[in-house]
């Protein structure tokens, strides 16, 4: 039975990796093939800073929720593992800010010690008046998709460099699942108006002193359209970009300005930090995400895509819980070939 | 007595914060800071910085608290400015954890650093071997970066620097009006004080940069301190041991209590060795005393013996130690003016 993955990103890299370490015991015949057009470091993952953290309000979706607490708990458990410094993960404390009180939001049980700021603190920050502490995770793309990579690689999944123009180009001959987790470029396979790009633009200095991360937040401009600062291993993400609708992956000086001269009335000691580079991204925006199967005509025959996209901004922080859900889809799937007579039970 | 020409002997922090203490409420002084070492040679260098304050016995909480009070404010404010990556001060949260009990629940500083709280259950499952903790955020300094900008503040009043191993107080009567022996451990030898004691403390310094939080054991034996560029991993409290050189054995000994605390640390790098030892007392000594031989007086201001927790309370002791220079300008003053009569 042969799978094709379309998408190398965070979503389809650790999709294939949950199917496989799931089913290729059961299913000797497994093959996984993995197709996209960028690999690390050139996706959309790569770009992103890596930090775990939903946005701020769920508009009533707990099950994006759950699949939050999911990936969070997995990743946790991950910590202290050898794995951990390889993976790229690590904890991390911050702020978030507002300008006004705002709800605690749906992931303040799931971070470590969420708690309102105190005076004191707020002091660091003039202009905001409401704040939250919590320690969380950071997941930088830049290790975890090359550990995925290698974990993929050593279970014997293939990768092709090839940009995909639909289904029917990497099924036929034996493939009859296609795992569409292709992100903001889903809309070439199958029309999807609900998808759209979110520009985002980051600046990436070295500041080391900075040990936390600081999200402001402007109820007003929306998501991500103030500034933000995420220090990482290696160095610290600036930013504070969310333009929906922009397709444009070149970097725009006026964003620069902007992201430059919020951050650093920020946090003033950013003016002495050097600047070490510069990426645009879309964030593949959706007002949910789409896991979900569809029966598909693939040539002569009758095919499944399980579709796993759209994770917007939030795609590192909800993976784990998708990639889980799109191995029970894929379950159900084999199910309904008669592959399996029962289904693996429920792992986490 | 128009410009009073004030000495200050040792250039490690509480040399160099006291001398810039003195420059801001002594205008009119000149201040010259005479040490055998400058950073990065110094016992200060050694130290990871960290404000988590040490308890000395003999000194009043209230006294220890407000030295930590002013430390934290004036360090605070910095961390908050455009100078802070040039100083090397940062804002780091973390964890301390005990396996027993702590002595008090609420340390005399849990108000002063910001968010203490008891840690969660949930923050207390990284570590099994523990039972208690707390959890806040407080302030770093990095050596040699916080003693170098305090050297370039000086150099800007006009303060001048030499080094100089000085061996005895009264061989600066000549130059100098008054005094300040800011010579930590080596106010043993200086003024004879027998009741400071070194204590030892060998510390690692890697490159672990995705180390992002302080994590401490409540014992104070072993502690993960990330600094600007490297983390600084404790430690050992060695009473009496005068020895600077690293040992071999200890080294894996730190490396082994922290990694497990924070696992990832088997990942660092470029390890180097540090050994310190702690001008230890049961008090810190900030004190005025007046020298005499042969009828001529020296005014001394004693800052040293700031043990394990000179980091955390160096800017209040050292205001504390300027305004008793203002007290001794005050009494020179009087009496020259006596003498003109």
């Amino acid at each position: 039975m042969r799978v094709a993955v379309i998408g190398a990103g965070v979503i389809g890299l650790s999709s294939a990796l949950c199917i496989h370490e799931q089913f290729h015991s059961l299913l000797p015949s497994l093959q996984l093939e993995i197709y996209a057009d960028h690999f690390t470091p050139h996706t959309t993952s790569d770009g992103a800073a890596g930090l775990w953290q939903p946005y701020l309000s769920d508009h009533g979706n707990l099950q994006e929720t759950l699949w939050n607490k999911e990936t969070f708990d997995y990743l946790l458990g991950q910590l202290h593992s050898p794995a951990a410094k390889e993976m790229g993960l690590f904890l991390i404390s911050g702020y978030n800010l507002f300008t006004e009180p705002v709800p605690d939001p749906s992931w303040k049980n799931i971070v470590l010690g969420f708690r309102n700021l105190t005076p004191k603190e707020l002091e660091l920050f003039p202009g905001y008046s409401y704040g939250w502490f919590n320690t969380a995770l950071m997941l930088e793309g830049r290790s975890y998709l090359p550990w995925l990579t290698n974990r993929l690689t050593q279970r014997g999944v293939k990768f092709f460099h090839k940009k995909v123009e639909s289904f029917q180009e990497v099924s036929g001959d034996g493939v009859d699942v296609v795992l569409n987790c292709s992100g903001m470029r889903a809309g070439n396979l199958q029309p999807d108006p609900e998808l759209q790009p979110g520009r985002g633009q980051i600046i990436k200095v070295l500041a080391p002193w900075v040990k936390h991360f600081i999200i402001t937040h402007n109820l007003k401009s929306g998501i991500y359209n103030s500034p933000y600062i995420i220090p990482g291993s290696e160095f610290t993400v600036l930013g504070g970009i969310y333009q929906h609708g922009n397709w444009s992956e070149e970097n725009s000086a006026k964003d620069h300005k902007s992201i430059w001269d919020s951050c650093c009335r920020l946090l003033p000691a950013l003016q002495k930090a050097k600047i070490v580079g510069e990426w645009s991204g879309l964030r593949p925006a959706r007002p949910s995400v789409r896991l979900e199967r569809e029966r598909i005509r693939l040539g002569n025959l009758q095919g499944e895509v399980i579709h796993n996209y759209g994770h917007g901004g939030f795609g590192i922080t909800i993976h784990w819980g998708c990639a889980m859900a799109a191995a029970r889809l894929f379950g159900s799937v084999l199910q309904d070939k008669r592959q399996l007579s029962t289904p693996p039970g429920p792992r986490l | 007595m128009a410009s009073p020409k004030v000495a200050v002997v040792g250039a490690g922090l509480i040399g160099l914060s006291t001398a810039l203490c003195i420059t801001e409420t002594c205008p009119s002084c000149s201040v010259t800071v005479l040490s055998d070492q400058f950073s990065p040679n110094t016992m200060s260098d050694v130290a990871a910085g960290m404000l988590i304050p040490h308890t000395y016995p003999d000194t009043p909480i209230h006294r220890q608290k407000q030295w930590f009070k002013e430390t934290f404010t004036y360090l605070f404010a910095i961390s908050n400015s455009a100078e802070a990556s040039e100083a090397g001060i940062h804002l780091v949260s973390g964890w301390q954890v005990f396996k027993s009990p702590p002595k008090e629940e609420l340390p005399f500083w849990s108000d002063i650093v910001l968010g203490f709280r008891p840690m969660s259950k949930a923050e207390l499952q990284r570590f099994p071997q523990h039972r208690f903790g707390q959890a806040f955020t407080t302030l770093k300094c990095d050596c040699p970066p916080y003693l170098l900008w305090l050297e370039k503040r000086l150099k800007a009043t006009g303060t001048q620097m030499y080094t100089r191993k000085v061996e005895d107080l009264w061989e600066l009567r000549r130059e100098y009006d008054i005094v300040v022996n800011c010579a930590g451990l080596g106010a043993q030898q200086l003024v004879g004080d027998k009741e400071l004691f070194p204590v030892r403390g060998q510390v690692l310094k890697v490159h672990a940069p995705w180390v992002k939080l302080f994590i401490r054991d409540g014992d104070g034996l072993t502690y993960i301190y990330p600094g600007v560029h490297r983390v600084t991993l404790g430690g050992t409290r060695e009473k009496g041991s005068w020895s600077l050189s690293p040992d071999a054995g200890t080294t894996r000994d730190i490396f082994d209590r922290c990694c497990s605390l924070e696992p990832s640390l088997q990942g660092a790098q470029d390890i180097e060795v540090k050994v310190g030892l702690r001008p230890s007392m049961q008090c810190v000594r900030v004190q005025r005393e007046v020298l005499s031989q042969g009828g001529v007086k020296l005014p001394v201001v004693h800052n040293y013996g700031h043990g394990a927790g000179g980091f955390s309370v160096h800017r209040g002791t050292a205001n504390e130690a300027a305004h008793l220079v203002g007290e001794c300008i005050s009494v020179l003053q009087g009496s020259s003016s006596r003498a003109k009569l």
